[in-house]
């Protein structure tokens, strides 16, 4: 057992910490509107390609890859929620793709260019019907002259509006299959920026799909269908662990800074026990949280196949939290924290997208009860 | 970082789940009915070596990692070891029988440390009083030194093992003025004159263990009682908060275990409207909710027993945090365990009940949760640096 990171894993953490942070500085992320959007997204990608982040658990399964994630992300969000999403549901997850079920060619065509920040990806998995666990793909691939023809829509495709490869994922031969489609395809139409709740540094949109010809080189799998979703879902859980971690201690560093300096009633904030015993709750949610993440990302490290439940007590437990926290730090902040554009403001909004995003909190919540009933008699 | 268990210590535990269920359960529920402490099992715990695992062999211990020892304490709730009867060990093995091999002179370690273990003897710590519990500066208990002797003069209040305690560890002022830095521990012999212990007080849970008031009214004991020397009891004190809040928490989140299981059994069992309740969506969110405290609350013990294996100082903060995370955040899906089982929820003999009620404790004793959430936030104001 061994409760700390090592010394040249927290060099790495800091020095992204560091990163990070100059360029949230210099460039307002979390507030950019219209072009800024992409143009944070592609120079932030061309940053992080000269550090080991994006290729990151991209090593062939490295030792400690998740947890070293996990904690990455924790501090790449802290800083930047959004570009953190944008990053690793988009084009980390697509690279992971690729390298876990891609071909060779497949690789060589698209991983160099992702992870030296120079493309843009983008997982399309959503549709209409939300359910995917229930509910059958309907976007769909029917092999037409040696080639194959896709048609369907996609909903909330984090990137949409920017990605320069979509990892589609629908079904082929009665089976689950990922399309690569490049953007410029004919008949793939990425909508417009949807208007979100949250989240506001990253893109987000429907794609549609109408007729869009794919040479079966350009296709993962087929494979079987749970098998795809419990992966991808797994990937986003985990980066969505990552975010909200980052979430809370934003949030919670915010309150306690102001608890401390904002000054009433001839003392500071922080004496009176009702502001205190909540900055207390805060820290005890946040760092529960904390070690119930890297656990769960360490668990997927060392035995994967047990990690599942693990990895939905944190997307449940930590996606709650961050809500819980940043919501009380609102209260802390008082009126500073409903005047928008604070960190603990932002978390507020983001922490929804966390339980709703990858597996929701219920569905989350009936993967540990499936396992809890089905592991004790 | 690292979160597995060696083998040797997963083995243990499991040995250890195995002898709590056939040695010490089958008499957990008519104890903590009849309130009566089992003197039966307590002796049984000393025979498998639960009272001194972690002190020395050379005193008939085990010598264990504190992790081994945790774990054991996390097996014993696993089991369905009511919570009365883990606390009576917590108080005898962590806050009675480890003070006094840690502050004990050789003398005083050969003495009492060979009957603790065994369990021939049982071990109390008497801090607390019926005006100062958390605010440990304002106790009034006194000891006057007397030539070769201490005289103390005072009562404790809530003292787990009270009534039926051997020995006793107490903490007394020897330089009231002085405050935390005149408080001093002493071992005090159950049949000392002046030394008395009231009757067992009626609580709401952890009702196999026997708390009560210990009333000293001019109590001589010889000097060579004191443990340490004089205004050491407060750090004394604090020392055993390492224990508290690794040992002493993990029967607790190992009870929640065990309400999980019986909770995943019934809904399975339970037909209603045709089907197993364990197929209504609620009830798996139940079940759900039990098992992520039961990770997480899993992961903050061990990062406590695991500093403590490291031989760090404890950290007051992580210690904090883990306290009042089991005790404030068990409340919910323990009572829904509890609803889960409908009527039978209500009643003894599915023990969710008594799980229940033990584990209201947990926000209570040992510092309440007010004063963790007061550690905490002083700690945090006090950080230049950011939150790690």
């Amino acid at each position: 057992m061994n409760y700390e990171f090592d010394a040249e894993a927290k060099r790495f953490f800091d020095a992204l910490s560091q990163m990070v942070h100059d360029f949230s500085l210099e460039r307002e992320p979390e507030r950019a509107l219209g072009p800024a959007l992409e143009a944070n997204l592609r120079d932030l990608l061309e940053r992080l390609a000269r550090t080991p982040y994006l290729a990151l658990g991209l090593d062939g399964g490295a030792a400690g890859a998740a947890l070293r994630a996990m904690r990455a992300g924790e501090v790449f969000a802290t800083h930047t929620p959004s570009l953190f999403l944008a990053v690793e549901t988009g084009t980390r997850r697509v690279a992971k793709l690729l390298e876990a079920f891609g071909t060779e060619g497949q690789r060589s065509a698209w991983l160099p260019r992702l992870l030296e920040g120079k493309r843009v990806g983008a997982v399309a998995l959503s549709e209409g019907a939300m359910n995917m666990e229930n509910d059958e793909f309907e976007t769909e691939g029917r092999r037409e002259k040696g080639r194959i023809v896709v048609h369907g829509i996609k909903h909330f495709v984090v990137n949409g509006p920017v990605a320069d490869l979509f990892a589609v994922a629908g079904r082929l031969d009665g089976r689950a299959a990922v399309f690569l489609l490049e953007r410029d395809t004919p008949g793939l139409v990425a909508g417009e920026r949807v208007e979100t709740l949250g989240c506001d540094g990253m893109t987000c949109s429907m794609l549609e799909l109408n007729g869009c010809v794919v040479e079966p080189d350009g296709v993962i799998g087929p494979m079987e269908r749970q098998r795809l979703l419990d992966t991808l879902l797994r990937w986003e859980d985990l980066a969505l662990v990552a975010a909200s971690l980052g979430l809370m201690h934003a949030a919670l560093e915010t309150a306690r800074t102001f608890a401390n300096l904002h000054m009433t009633g001839g003392k500071p904030l922080v004496a009176y026990q009702e502001v205190a015993f909540k900055l207390a709750e805060m820290l005890a949610g946040y760092q529960a949280a904390q070690l119930l993440a890297y656990r769960a990302a360490w668990t997927v490290d060392v035995s994967p196949r047990q990690a599942g439940v693990l990895v939905s007590c944190a997307k449940v437990f930590c996606g709650e939290t961050a809500e819980q926290v940043a919501s009380s730090a609102l209260q802390v902040l008082s009126g500073d924290g409903y005047v928008s554009g604070n960190p603990a403001e932002r978390a507020y909004r983001a922490a929804r997208y966390i339980q709703i995003a990858g597996r929701s909190s219920e569905l989350s919540r009936m993967k540990i009860a499936g396992d809890v009933l089905g592991r004790r008699r | 970082m690292d979160f597995a268990f060696t083998r040797e210590q997963t083995m243990f535990k499991k040995e250890v789940l195995r002898f709590a269920r056939k040695e010490i359960v089958p008499r957990c529920r008519e104890h903590d009915l009849k309130e009566t402490f089992d003197f039966e099992s307590f002796r049984a715990l000393g025979e498998f070596g639960l009272l001194g695992l972690h002190l020395p062999e050379a005193y008939g211990g085990g010598g264990a990692d504190v992790i081994t020892t945790v774990l054991a304490g996390e097996a014993l709730g696993e089991a369905g070891v009511d919570g009365g009867l883990t606390l009576s060990y917590g108080a005898h093995a962590f806050l009675c029988a480890d003070t006094i091999y840690v502050h004990g002179t050789a003398a005083q370690r050969e003495k009492y440390l060979p009957k603790l273990i065994s369990g021939e003897w049982i071990g109390a710590m008497a801090l607390s009083e019926p005006d100062a519990g958390s605010d440990v500066a304002s106790l009034s208990t006194t000891a006057e030194r007397k030539g070769e002797t201490y005289v103390l003069n005072g009562t404790k209040m809530w003292i787990t093992n009270g009534p039926i305690a051997d020995v006793v560890v107490v903490y007394a002022k020897t330089a009231p003025e002085l405050r935390h830095a005149g408080i001093s521990a002493f071992i005090v012999e159950q049949g000392t004159p002046g030394f008395s212990a009231g009757p067992p007080l009626v609580k709401l849970g952890v009702r196999s263990s026997q708390t009560s008031e210990l009333v000293f009214r001019n109590c001589e004991i010889p000097a060579d009682n004191l443990l340490g020397a004089e205004g050491q009891g407060f750090l004394m004190a604090l020392q055993t908060v390492e224990w508290d809040r690794c040992a002493l928490l993990a029967p607790i989140v190992g009870g929640a275990e065990y309400a999980l299981q019986k909770s995943a059994r019934y809904a399975k069992g339970r037909v209603q409207f045709g089907r197993p309740i364990a197929e209504f969506q609620a009830i798996k969110h139940k079940l759900a909710d039990l098992r992520m405290f039961v990770e997480t609350a899993r992961t903050l013990v061990y990062r406590i027993a695991w500093c403590k294996d490291q031989g760090r100082p404890l950290n007051h903060l992580e210690a904090a945090v883990a306290k009042l995370f089991v005790g404030d955040w068990s409340l919910k899906p323990l009572h829904d365990a509890m609803v889960l089982h409908g009527g039978y929820g209500f009643i003894h003999e599915f023990d969710v009940e008594r799980i229940f009620r033990d584990s209201r404790l947990a926000p209570i004793g040992g510092g309440t949760s007010e004063i963790q959430k007061k550690i905490i936030s002083k700690l945090m104001s006090s950080q230049a640096g950011t939150i790690r």
